[in-house]
């Protein structure tokens, strides 16, 4: 009996795939499959399709590096940009991603990903990145929390070493319910955002700051971070992670090295918050996915309350509000 | 990024011939318009640039067959001194022409 093709779900995009491969199907799985049944439906559908290595079009093939690049999410060769229709081949002839996005759809055929190492795999991430997008949701390199009491989720996004996972650790201290520490995709319409990393990665000084944990948290590949579980953090404080929450407030975070306040707010130049978003989001491989992303930018930081707070060495928590009984 | 307006200074002698120039924006260059002031992203070196009030307005007159056209239009919009406008918007166009996301002259007229 053969096992019926791959299809699921993306926060209401619907995925198709002709994917049969068991071990595949889980690690597609791993980073694309989250319980989100309560996200609205989408028309927007987006196919994926396996096809052997040899299997491309010559004249799409001919694009293609013989290897691998040494870089994946740089490497991309435009074949058509027009601001509506845009195909992209990423990877190379051993293993990579070919990437159609066109109003309403977006298709990707991948070759070379069963092996689980493969520079394909890499590739194919990045089209499926790119093609749930162009589905009009922005992907948000963040930490957010829900404050007790409010009904919405802080959103902290800063650049890397700003302190986003520290912060999000004093918060869950102070009683805020984590919802992501470094990935979370929003719907613009809804400000709806969707947590979707599956762990929180902090550096040892943040899991001393923890104090006695469950368990001993494990290394993450870096070797320099370590992962814990967001049962880990509920276990610790007695916040329960909340998946989705609508987005309240979008938080910038810096870190002056002078700075010996715990935690300073700043006025916030509209202007400055611009390249700060676009840092969170990343630069969308497709221009018309660009002009979208820069609407959606200026209306966010238009429409949605925003902050800058200065995060200094001291533990922040005495200046958050204390958790309620 | 740009500065806000200089002093009024004497408009140079090529000035006039300037201002009959074409100028259109690069067609990648993404706009994030945030009401009053605007941010442009070149996507080739992930540069950004922002704009003021008046320099929002002067980006949205672009395309234009003429850059004089572009300066009647702030002259009347802002009734600021027509030979103040034509030096601070040749710094503006200037400024974005050396960073290459506004091309200028030969080859920079309005599409269609």
């Amino acid at each position: 009996m053969r096992a019926a093709p791959l299809a699921f779900p993306i926060m209401g995009r619907a995925l198709e795939t002709n994917i049969e491969n068991e071990e595949l199907a889980r690690w597609l799985g791993h980073h694309w499959r989250r319980d989100f049944s309560l996200a609205p439906i989408s028309e927007h559908r987006i196919q994926l399709e396996l096809v052997p290595e040899a299997g491309l079009p010559l004249d799409l093939a001919g694009h293609l590096p013989d290897h691998p690049p040494a870089d994946a999410n740089r490497a991309a060769s435009h074949v058509k940009d027009d601001g509506e229709v845009c195909e992209v081949l990423l990877g190379s002839r051993v293993g990579g991603a070919y990437l159609a996005l066109a109003p309403g759809e977006a298709h990707v055929q991948a070759w070379g990903v069963t092996t689980r190492d493969g520079h394909g795999r890499q590739a194919l991430l990045l089209a499926m990145h790119e093609a749930v997008r162009a589905s009009g949701l922005l992907p948000l390199h963040c930490a957010a929390a829900v404050a007790p009491g409010e009904p919405g989720a802080t959103v902290l996004v800063g650049p890397r070493g700003a302190g986003k996972s520290t912060t999000l650790v004093r918060l869950a201290q102070a009683g805020w319910s984590p919802l992501c520490e470094d990935f979370a995709w929003l719907d613009p319409n809804s400000l709806q955002l969707y947590g979707w990393d599956l762990e929180v990665r902090l550096l040892p000084d943040a899991v001393e700051r923890l104090g006695p944990l469950p368990a001993s948290p494990a290394r993450a590949e870096d070797g320099r971070k370590s992962l814990l579980s967001y049962a880990d953090l509920e276990a610790r404080f007695g916040v329960p992670r909340v998946m989705t929450a609508r987005l309240q407030r979008l938080v910038f975070l810096r870190r002056p090295p002078d700075l010996a306040a715990p935690l300073a707010p700043a006025r916030l130049e509209r202007a400055s918050a611009v390249p700060a978003l676009w840092q969170s989001i990343g630069l969308p491989l497709c221009s018309g996915t660009r002009t979208f992303v820069a609407e959606q930018i200026g209306e966010l930081l238009r429409s949605v309350q925003t902050r800058s707070w200065s995060v200094g060495a001291e533990p922040l928590t005495a200046l958050l509000e204390p958790r309620s009984a | 990024m740009l500065p806000n307006m200089p002093e009024p200074a004497t408009a140079s002698p090529d000035a006039a011939a300037w201002l009959q120039k074409p100028c259109r924006p690069r067609d990648d260059v993404t706009v994030t318009d945030l009401g009053d002031q605007l941010v442009l992203l070149d996507p080739r070196n992930q540069e950004m640039y922002a704009l003021d009030r008046v320099g929002r307005f002067i980006w949205q007159a672009l395309p234009t067959e003429r850059l004089a056209d572009v300066a009647s239009a702030v002259v009347e919009r802002y009734a600021i001194d027509p030979a103040r406008v034509a030096v601070d918007l040749h710094d503006l166009v200037a400024e974005l022409q050396s960073v290459g996301v506004l091309p200028v002259g030969e080859g920079a007229e309005p599409a269609g």
